[in-house]
């Protein structure tokens, strides 16, 4: 009875446990997995698929993964398959009664290596890797347990082998973990029965282990490299570094098999029966809190997807939301997203520099830059569709094709008229499950170019292109390239006169602010002088002593609080920099002033040189 | 009641059933609307060697039935909206039928009657193609480059074999770009080349029969070896060497401008393992060699650009940019002495600047009356061109003759010529302006070239699928021997560093 509610218990804490560091973490985070990759259920995409090894493996696993478009349903999904896991683990290594807890291990394990990804999820390459080793042990064991309910030798060798053959091209390295618990298994009944008739599997197995993989990489496939073909279809992490970390679910599972391959409960239940009760339950417990430790932890990083989730369906206000509920520094990605924000709310002007600022390195183990995770979408609202559309392509080269890149690279085609570009990525929208309706929505505009020009949505990002073409390059590195865009334009068009006195004021550069800002107030001459450009003006003037402002329509609220500021950097100016830093900010740190003195640019020119290279 | 007499009824039956469906519709309307068809074959001028013209229906209809049938032999009937013509048939078709015209006549059942539509005329030419192409499959990448491999397909068929993939070669967080590949005379010697680029990369050669790797990267030269060409009979390779940058238009349909600040051209004795220089010039960009078909003649372009600070790489670059439609490219050769192994004065054959254009990829036909080039408005990497098309100069007359069928409003580049001189494969990014593909043209004894067709696939749709790109289309009379896993441990290997002779 005790042993029944333990066991229910661990169930119940499992289901509660995985849904929370799923779902409840951050939903975004799901749909990010879904948005990353591509499932057509047509037979060219499933050919294409077989071509690579483990190519069954990363079919299915794209199919799976495709539910995360509903975080929910995904979540759902993964955690029945996650069950499955331990019940299969459960049967296979006979662990019931106390033991049972002990099933949850791979579980567990798994959940952690979709859990502690992270920023690593803009880096990975296998197709529905979230699933990939889900699949995968499912696939060794299921090995493993018809390994072991053949009884006769020959049969089990014919089996082994045949495993190895047909799941190696299908499954990857996880075929290897199958034939590799196979091995241990013919080794353990070897060594207890100390027949020699038994020393046939491991001297069966051991070879196929080693060169099936090797003659499927002579004779079959042609698009792996030799030092990738024992482990197909596992991730790219490094061996070195932090994320060496990561493979952390991977030795668990690898341990925990191999263990319960050589392991012989009976005798641990006769000698040590207190050990055979609480050892499992403590082991269950303490997986728990190893996958709640290693997972991986970021409120900037789930702001991010959140902002940009938001920013993809062009709702401003609850970017700014997110941007008020920020307490910490945030990462260049954070700021740059409330800035657009900002300006497509026509708020950039008064209320910039009202939101935290900052240059929080992203937590992620590899260097990553912010235009590889949302190049595409800043682009495209800030009207740089050939920009768009480059960072459309670099993403379908290095990770192939997903919803993600397709749906900008639809967008930015149409906006340059390329329809028949645009129309090539939108019909394979249309053979999804879940893009559908997005690519159905557009297809009239691939049906009707004419109406593209008509429509608000459009309109918005087709005003912002009304620059003079340069040939340069962004040399990966967006925000610089978005700024000197911005405010090194030679003929500021009206259309862009906000946005070029905006970024001139984040580049400090007071040359180019005055024609700027002179020209704004040309072109909206009944418009209020936004807040940040009369701090701009003040300042710039007190700096230079070269443009007359008497008279300037400037707020009564700013003047005196520019005084103050002037009056405040008087009292303090032989303080400390970073005294002096607190004190503006403390006061003045939502102006343009305290912009000015005291936040520095982060992308100096030798940080940009190293990021490029990086 | 009869068993065996019942059998043999429903037999018949069966079979009657079957005919009825493959049978051409009795009753039909005609219609003069044209019929939709994709990829588009119709009035082309086919090989009679070519794979089966696969092609898609794109009216809709509840039963499609499609005759294929010419003067001689046997119809094919091919049901469905997707034409997939079988190979065996096919090639039985167009052998009994050379010089003759092609038929496809298509019915479609829309309702309950069936509806014939104007038929689809192409004509079989008596001149076979070459039985392979070599091209390159790639994105049309910009910085970033993954997965490509070099193909070689065959023209009768739709076998494709991969020559090499760079996946053999690159780990995850290190690609390697394989480019270049070239052919000395169609492949009839077994001699080839390619370049590969990254960390230990090289230049892997094929040469009587071995392969081996060799580094050109000369101490003496402005940068490595680039565009190859190999001399026809004699055991040289004539190579550019670039100094390439890529750049970005903020807003130019263009998208992408690559071009030489540096680049000049060199010869490598394959047998000494030798480079000599053949130009050195700051003021002039030489670069994509080609040699005529008897070697005495090495055909190239050059441009005149002459840097303001001509030391200094980075404001030479920068100035090359500034100045990106400016520089423009004129056909130029020199004669080669092959007895005395060299190259005589610089003869322009064609001023492209002077009409305001830039000519690139020379290419000399096979018998040695024609020259085949590609001209845009400026610079020598015109894939990227919308302006590029190709041209013809008779080279016996210096005048260029018209081949504006086998154009588009969008860019056509890379050209070659089938070893026979009756047709030339080239890349053209028409049905898209994004992605290359690529298409043949009949160049008949006349001299006129006539409406191209796109490459044929399998599956009729596969180029809608497709987010590759082909480029770099070779011609070839036999396959390569080797394969990629031979290619990719010579590519491993240790290079021999060529030496620079004066």
């Amino acid at each position: 009875m005790k042993v029944k509610i333990l066991n229910w218990s661990a169930f119940g804490v499992f289901i509660l446990f995985a849904l929370y560091m799923t779902l409840g973490q951050n939903p975004d985070f799901l749909r990010k997995l879904q948005d990353l990759d591509l499932f057509l259920f047509n037979g060219p995409f499933f050919l294409d698929s077989m071509h690579q090894v483990g190519g069954l493996s990363m079919y299915l696993s794209s199919f799976l993964n495709q539910f995360f478009f509903y975080p929910l349903l995904g979540s759902l999904l993964l955690l029945i398959l996650l069950i499955v896991v331990c019940l299969l683990t459960a049967k296979l290594f006979k662990l019931k009664g106390w033991l049972f807890p002990l099933a949850f291990i791979p579980s567990l394990a798994l959940l952690l290596s979709m859990t502690e990804l992270g920023y690593m999820i803009y880096y990975q390459k296998v197709d529905g890797f979230a699933y990939n080793n889900i699949i995968g042990v499912l696939l060794a064991m299921t090995g493993l347990w018809a390994f072991q309910k053949l009884k006769k030798l020959p049969a089990k060798v014919f089996f082994a082998i045949s495993y190895l053959l047909v799941a190696y091209p299908l499954f990857g390295a996880y075929s290897l973990l199958g034939g590799l618990l196979m091995l241990l298994v013919s080794l353990k009944n070897y060594f207890e029965t100390k027949q020699r008739t038994a020393l046939i599997l491991p001297i069966a197995i051991l070879p196929s282990l080693l060169l099936i993989p090797i003659f499927y990489y002579e004779f079959v496939f042609e698009q792996i490299a030799f030092s990738d073909i024992y482990t197909a279809v596992l991730p790219n992490f490094k061996l070195n570094g932090s994320e060496i970390l990561l493979w952390m679910p991977y030795l668990i599972i690898a341990v925990f098999f191999i263990v319960m391959a050589l392991q012989k409960w009976n005798k641990l239940q006769t000698k040590q029966p207190l050990l055979h009760k609480i050892v499992p339950a403590f082991v269950f417990l303490s997986c728990l809190t190893v996958v709640y430790v290693f997972s991986f932890k970021d409120k900037n990083f789930n702001t991010e997807l959140s902002m940009q989730a938001a920013s993809e369906n062009e709702n401003w206000d609850k970017v700014l939301n997110l941007a008020r509920k920020q307490q910490e520094e945030p990462t260049r990605l954070i700021v740059l997203n409330t800035n657009l924000a900002l300006y497509k709310l026509g708020l950039a002007g008064d209320k910039m520099y009202h939101f935290k600022n900052g240059n929080k390195k992203m937590k992620s183990p590899r260097m990553i830059l912010p235009i590889q995770i949302a190049g595409t979408l800043f682009y495209y609202q800030y009207g740089l569709t050939n920009y768009c559309n480059k960072w459309c392509m670099e993403g379908m080269v290095e990770y192939g094709l997903s919803p993600s890149v397709l749906k900008y690279f639809v967008l930015s085609s149409l906006l340059n008229g390329e329809i028949k570009v645009a129309k090539k990525c939108n019909d394979v929208l249309l053979s999804t499950l879940f893009d559908k309706a997005w690519a159905l929505k557009y297809q009239k505009y691939i049906d009707h170019p004419e109406s593209i020009s008509k429509a608000q949505e459009f309109k918005n990002i087709q005003v912002l292109n009304a620059y003079d073409d340069v040939l340069d390059g962004d040399y990966g590195n967006m925000e610089a390239f978005l700024k000197n865009h911005f405010s090194h334009l030679r003929v500021v068009p009206k259309e862009l006169s906000e946005l070029s006195v905006l970024f001139s004021l984040e580049t400090k550069n007071i040359e180019r602010f005055w024609p700027r800002f002179f020209q704004w107030v040309r072109l909206n001459p009944t418009k209020k002088i936004p807040i940040h450009f009369q701090e701009a003006a003040l300042l710039y003037e007190r700096l230079e002593h070269k443009v007359d402002l008497t008279g300037a329509p400037f707020d009564v609220a700013v003047k005196a609080n520019f005084s103050n500021y002037m009056e405040m950097v008087q009292q303090y100016g032989s303080y400390p920099e970073e005294s002096l830093k607190q004190i503006s900010y403390n006061r003045f740190g939502n102006t343009f002033w305290h912009y000015y003195f005291f936040v520095k640019d982060p992308l100096s020119k030798e940080k940009e040189d190293k990021e490029y290279k990086n | 009641m009869d068993f065996k007499n019942n059998k043999t009824v429903l037999l018949f039956c069966l079979v009657m059933l079957l005919t009825a469906c493959n049978n051409i519709p009795s009753t039909y309307t005609e219609s003069t609307e044209k019929l939709n068809i994709y990829p588009d074959y119709s009035d082309v001028f086919i090989p009679s060697n070519i794979a089966p013209l696969n092609f898609h229906i794109n009216n809709d209809a509840s039963s499609y039935l499609t005759r294929i049938y010419s003067t001689n032999g046997k119809s094919i009937l091919v049901k469905g909206k997707d034409v997939q013509i079988r190979v065996n048939d096919w090639k039985t078709l167009l052998y009994n039928n050379k010089g003759h015209d092609l038929f496809f006549e298509v019915y479609l059942k829309q309702g309950k009657s069936w509806t014939k539509y104007p038929l689809l005329t192409n004509h079989i030419t008596s001149d076979s193609i070459d039985n392979y192409t070599v091209y390159r499959n790639i994105q049309p990448l910009y910085t970033t480059y993954e997965d490509m491999s070099i193909n070689q397909r065959n023209l009768e068929n739709f076998d494709v074999d991969v020559l090499i993939d760079n996946r053999l070669y690159s780990a995850d967080n290190d690609p390697h770009c394989i480019n270049c590949h070239s052919f000395q005379n169609y492949n009839s010697t077994g001699n080839m080349q390619l370049h590969i680029r990254g960390k230990n990369g090289g230049t892997v050669l094929a040469f009587h029969n071995k392969l081996k790797k060799i580094n050109l990267k000369v101490l003496g030269l402005k940068s490595g070896a680039v565009y190859p060409a190999w001399h026809p009979t004699l055991n040289y390779i004539v190579y550019s060497t670039n100094s390439i940058g890529q750049n970005f238009h903020s807003k130019n349909p263009d998208k992408v401008e690559v071009m030489d600040s540096r680049s000049d051209l060199i010869l490598y004795d394959i047998e000494k393992n030798e480079v000599t220089k053949i130009t050195d010039s700051n003021d002039w960009l030489e670069t994509f060699p080609y040699w005529s078909p008897d070697g005495n003649y090495l055909y190239y372009v050059a441009a005149h650009f002459k840097p303001k600070q001509d030391s200094i790489e980075t404001e030479i670059q920068t100035e090359t940019i500034f100045n990106y439609e400016n520089i423009k490219y004129n056909l130029i050769r020199k004669h080669f002495d092959q007895k005395t192994m060299t190259f005589g004065e610089a003869d322009t054959i064609f001023s492209a600047s002077t009409i305001g254009k830039s000519a690139t990829f020379p290419r000399v036909s096979p018998d040695g009356r024609y020259l085949l080039f590609t001209m845009a408005n400026y610079g020598n990497f015109h894939i990227w061109h919308k302006s590029s098309d190709l041209y013809l100069m008779d080279l016996a007359t210096r005048e260029l003759k018209n081949i504006d069928v086998v154009n588009s409003p969008e860019a056509e580049s890379y050209h070659s010529w089938s070893s026979n001189g009756r047709w030339i494969i080239f890349s053209s990014r028409r049905e898209d302006g994004t992605y290359t593909r690529l298409y043949i043209s009949y160049f008949d004894n006349n001299g006129k070239a006539h409406k191209p067709f796109v490459l044929p696939q399998k599956d009729p749709l596969f180029y809608k699928r497709d987010f590759k790109s082909y480029n770099i289309p070779e011609f070839i009379v036999k396959p390569v021997k080797t394969n990629s896993h031979k290619l990719y441990r010579v590519a491993c290997s240790e290079a021999e560093v060529a030496t620079l002779t004066k």
